[in-house]
């Protein structure tokens, strides 16, 4: 392996899910699922979400799981049945799952998220309580994919997030292997910003759009960035890869995101040119993985950044300039904002 | 024609004013100097000195007092110049001109409080080549 491939090995290291978490919330995922088998009109569960497709990180922070009602129990439900809203069937499956997973963890709470229970478990492990999420679905009866409910709107939208698990768990298990380590170091690099600008499973699916067979985990994560800001740069959508919904949306304007993908890919690209040079390998990634990369400097700009971020006025010295003790207020910096 | 208006002269047409500021600079920056102002601030005053911002390499800084607005500096610094937070000349757009005075630097302030609006700016800057994005708030020009 080169350099580049190694640090970003160490990087990855740093944002591995600890084991007892990751168990913990397997554990309470396969619960959920088990007694929500139980509810009158239940087809079938299943696993979704990064805990399917292996690529979670530190902390461990959720399991996401769905629950298929059988058609013919709920005529009236969905917009391929009766028109009828999904509020009311996730307040009752609610009222049925809280006191059945209260019997092994007596903390649990369960409330509403967008798409249906979300279970609390108040039960933290090495300082994480990961909670689980429960979609409720219908099947639909033309074209793939279930029906899933938008709480927010009350409103049913097409989705197939067992078709996303399936295609994200493709690919040999070499190439699925270098994938998922792919997605986890792009999560780890978005979620370093202040406001992440993509969604996880954006990530994923431009990782299985941009990362081919017989790529590493170094060049195959510039293609990552390259790819997926050029496909911005040109105004290009990202498709459902499974053909279900709607296309993905940004967190964030598609220039900002733009920018930051480009920086990313210019930072990693830089690195794999100069390899052989530990330094300069760490002062480009330091770029990308700020929060990860032990470079003196990056570390130093990171902290002085995130005191510029705040709302409050930040001492002169900590900006480096020395003097009489001098506080400098927040600005609004004025400019072409491109 | 009339003869143009009276203007009060800038507070750096007294030479004790002007040594006051780089005085004050010199204390912590003992390279500081007087420097001739550029051609199209003719008339105004400049210094210029070293900083190095916490995480970015050091970097040389003019800053220029015009006669025509001699309250608003304008700050060229050395080394790389692309930001979306810059002036058509390349001086540094710190703050929005109009905001109130506790959200930017005023001459009361001191020479060491405007050294540190340019440290700050420079490390975002900094952080916005690695990073493509702006820590803090921003105030877009209205012909962007």
């Amino acid at each position: 392996m080169g350099t580049t491939a190694d640090m970003l090995a160490a990087i990855r290291k740093q944002i591995d899910a600890e084991a007892e978490p990751l168990t913990a919330v397997r554990t309470r995922l396969a619960l959920v699922r088990k007694v929500a088998i139980g509810y009158e009109g239940a087809r079938r569960t299943y696993a979704s979400g990064s805990l399917a497709v292996h690529t979670m990180n530190h902390p461990v922070t959720d399991g996401d799981s769905g629950l298929v009602l059988d058609r013919r129990c709920y005529p009236q439900l969905g917009p391929e049945g009766g028109g009828e809203y999904p509020q009311e069937v996730v307040d009752d499956l609610c009222k049925f799952l809280g006191p059945l997973v209260r019997e092994e963890y007596p903390k649990a709470r369960v409330c509403t998220s967008k798409r249906g229970p979300k279970f609390y478990f108040g039960c933290p492990i090495n300082g994480q309580d990961p909670t689980v999420d429960m979609v409720v679905a219908l099947t639909r009866r033309e074209g793939n994919g279930l029906w899933i409910p938008n709480l927010a709107k009350n409103t049913w939208e097409p989705s197939d997030p067992e078709g996303h698990v399936t295609l994200l768990n493709s690919g040999t298990a070499s190439h699925r292997s270098i994938r998922r380590k792919i997605i986890r170091l792009a999560k780890a690099w978005n979620k370093q910003f202040g406001e992440p600008g993509v969604s996880s499973f954006m990530l994923s699916v431009w990782a299985y759009e941009f990362v081919e067979p017989g790529m590493g985990v170094a060049d195959g994560l510039q293609t990552f960035f390259a790819k997926a800001a050029g496909r911005l740069k040109a105004h290009q959508a990202t498709p459902d890869p499974a053909g279900v919904s709607a296309n993905l949306k940004l967190l964030l304007p598609a220039n900002n995101v733009q920018r930051r993908l480009q920086k990313a890919a210019e930072a990693l690209e830089e690195a794999l040119l100069a390899d052989g040079d530990e330094d300069a390998v760490a002062a480009a990634l330091g770029r990308i993985f700020w929060k990860y990369v032990d470079s003196p400097k990056t570390n130093q700009l990171a902290a002085a950044v995130q005191l510029l971020s705040s709302r409050s006025a930040v001492p002169a010295a900590v900006l480096g300039v020395s003097g009489p003790a001098v506080l400098i207020p927040p600005t609004r910096s004025y400019g072409d904002v491109a | 024609m009339g003869k143009p208006a009276w203007r009060h002269p800038p507070w750096f047409a007294k030479p004790a004013n002007r040594i006051r500021f780089l005085q004050m600079l010199k204390l912590d920056y003992p390279d500081a100097a007087f420097v001739a102002p550029r051609r199209e601030f003719r008339g105004g005053f400049a210094v210029r000195t070293k900083i190095e911002p916490v995480g970015v390499d050091r970097r040389t800084v003019e800053i220029i007092f015009s006669r025509g607005l001699p309250e608003e500096p304008c700050v060229f610094v050395d080394g790389l110049t692309d930001s979306p937070h810059r002036y058509g000349d390349g001086s540094l757009c710190m703050w929005f001109p109009y905001d109130p005075p506790e959200a930017r630097w005023c001459r009361p302030d001191g020479p060491t409080a405007l050294l540190g609006h340019i440290a700050a700016h420079i490390i975002k800057e900094e952080y916005h080549r690695q990073t493509g994005e702006w820590p803090g708030a921003e105030a877009p020009h209205r012909h962007s």
